[in-house]
């Protein structure tokens, strides 16, 4: 099966390497459209983190708490809902997206990939195949977690702009550290264990800015500098992995 | 208890507590500098 | 630390401090139990303050390393020792992390009713934590090829940088604090008494980080030295 996946980049050194990125993205699609393991592991382990939150969080539903100003508010509201959320999709990226580089290694392509094309082809690739999957996983998770738990979007610019950053973000920390944890033994419980701390940060970002979907402001600057934050995390984190990921890579 | 009485007990613990981490401290540093030389001399024969 | 002179300095240094926190420096106005509280940072400051000098230290020699890998002269002793002390930087910083983390719970109790309040400062401190035990895990995983762990723990630092930037300077922007911020930041609010402790305090860490630093190098050469006289052993009987 890897002789047939590769067949597509024999010959290709005097391409590009976004040529190269993209046809490592095609086979990765490919691939995934007939096993569907990265979607799939994603998805279960996203729809039932969601059905457990769901079920946990139902006895709060109604529920009024005081505020520090004495106001009575809802004791889950919308950042609420909104923060555990991204807590899922972190948990579904690590169940997931550590799967496009094991099985480069499990299979044995690694090496053949290494022939074909340069290490920031394959990043770039990668990359752009988890972000992918992860966009897919969310776009699938997102209106059944509102459903379910009857989250409100709030200002709708500002939630797809969350959205959008918040994912891409999550699947540049998740990418590189899926390189890195491909390259050890013990794959599986390394991955979780070492991307999560670098995803809290992200997460504190993310709720920031989630909070912001539910406050109506009439200055965009309101607006634009959480997602700043984000945007910036994740364009550091893309930056620096592009640079160093041959000493991932290569041996 | 008068107050100075008191500050007196108060160091007095933290002092016990660092001298006992600081001379452990030294016969690590002892230890490891006695095996390091050993290790340089192995290399030499 | 190749002299004995700057460690009995450090001694000497260490016991000024803890004497001065309670005998020279006056109990601070706003902090509680009469001012009492405030002494916890004479060892809580330089504690939290190494915790992410700790970090910048270990990137470097990360840097330090993978810049070596890419060169063309590459010395094995030269990559093995900036590896060790980017490992035994990292260690240090989560030893002061864990004491930073532990004094300032202390404090918090005490001045804020609480140990712990979600303040900004306290989540990112744990979060460091976090990282620093990460960086851990990952060595670990890497038993058998010191030069892989050496590449890729290196790799992971440098990355880890950007989540440890974004602590110390965005997360407690973005958190409503509750910390003292401004009276150590401004020199002109420190009374003399407390920079006659502070400053002696600062130059102590220093030396004990320092001097911890070189004990753990050591220590990571000679169980490195016994691993390789081990397989040449084993070589030898086959």
């Amino acid at each position: 099966m890897g002789r047939v996946r590769y067949s597509c980049c024999n010959g290709m050194n005097d391409q590009t390497w976004i040529q190269q990125a993209l046809a490592l993205f095609r086979k990765d699609i490919l691939a995934e459209t007939r096993t569907r393991v990265a979607f799939g592991a994603m998805g279960v382990f996203s729809f039932a983190s969601l059905l457990l939150i769901a079920l946990a969080m139902v006895g709060l539903k109604g529920v009024l708490i005081q505020n520090s100003s004495g106001q009575a508010v809802p004791a889950w509201n919308n950042s609420g809902k909104m923060s555990l959320l991204w807590v899922l999709l972190c948990f579904a990226a690590f169940a997931g997206l550590s799967h496009s580089f094991v099985y480069e290694e499990e299979t044995g392509t690694a090496s053949t990939l290494k022939l074909h094309m340069g290490p920031q082809a394959v990043y770039a690739g990668k990359l752009l195949f988890n972000t992918t999957v992860l966009l897919a996983v969310s776009l699938v998770i997102t209106p059944m977690y509102m459903v379910m738990t009857g989250m409100d979007a709030g200002t709708l610019p500002m939630f797809f702009a969350v959205m959008l950053s918040g994912t891409a973000s999550l699947s540049a920390v998740a990418t590189v550290v899926a390189a890195l944890a491909a390259r050890a033994r013990s794959t599986g419980a390394l991955f979780g264990a070492v991307g999560l701390p670098m995803l809290t940060v992200l997460l504190v970002l993310i709720m920031n800015a989630a909070r912001q979907c539910y406050i109506r402001s009439e200055s965009a600057v309101q607006y634009l500098r959480p997602l700043t934050g984000i945007v910036c995390f994740g364009v550091l984190i893309v930056t620096l992995s592009a640079m160093l990921f041959h000493y991932i890579w290569e041996d | 208890m008068n107050a100075h009485l008191t500050a007196l007990l108060v160091t007095a613990v933290p002092l016990i507590v660092w001298l006992g981490i600081y001379f452990y401290l030294v016969r690590i540093d002892k230890a490891v500098r006695r095996l390091l030389r050993d290790e340089s001399q192995e290399e030499q024969l | 630390m190749g002299s004995s002179a700057l460690k009995g300095t450090l001694g000497f240094l260490m016991v000024y401090v803890i004497y001065g926190a309670f005998n020279i420096a006056h109990g601070a106005i706003g902090f509680a139990e009469k001012g009492i509280a405030a002494r916890i940072i004479f060892f809580h400051v330089p504690c939290a303050v190494y915790s992410s000098v700790a970090y910048m230290v270990a990137t470097w020699y990360a840097v330090k390393h993978l810049w070596l890998l890419g060169g063309t002269n590459k010395s094995n002793t030269a990559l093995e020792d900036s590896d060790y002390k980017s490992a035994a930087a990292m260690e240090l910083g989560f030893l002061f992390c864990i004491l930073a983390t532990i004094t300032g719970s202390i404090f918090a109790g005490v001045q804020w009713g609480s140990f712990w309040n979600w303040d900004p400062r306290e989540t990112s401190i744990v979060i460091m934590l976090l990282l620093y035990a990460s960086y851990h895990l990952l060595r670990t995983a890497f038993t058998t090829d010191p030069a892989k762990r050496a590449r890729l723990s290196a790799v992971y630092a440098i990355i880890a940088v950007i989540p440890s930037i974004y602590l110390i300077w965005v997360v407690p922007r973005v958190l409503h604090t509750m910390h003292p911020t401004t009276t150590l930041s401004n020199p002109a609010d420190t009374s003399l008494s407390y920079k006659l402790v502070l400053y002696p305090s600062f130059l102590a860490f220093t030396l004990l980080f320092i001097w911890l630093m070189q004990l753990r190098v050591s220590t990571m050469k000679l169980i490195e030295a016994r691993r390789k006289r081990r397989l040449h052993a084993m070589e030898a009987q086959r």
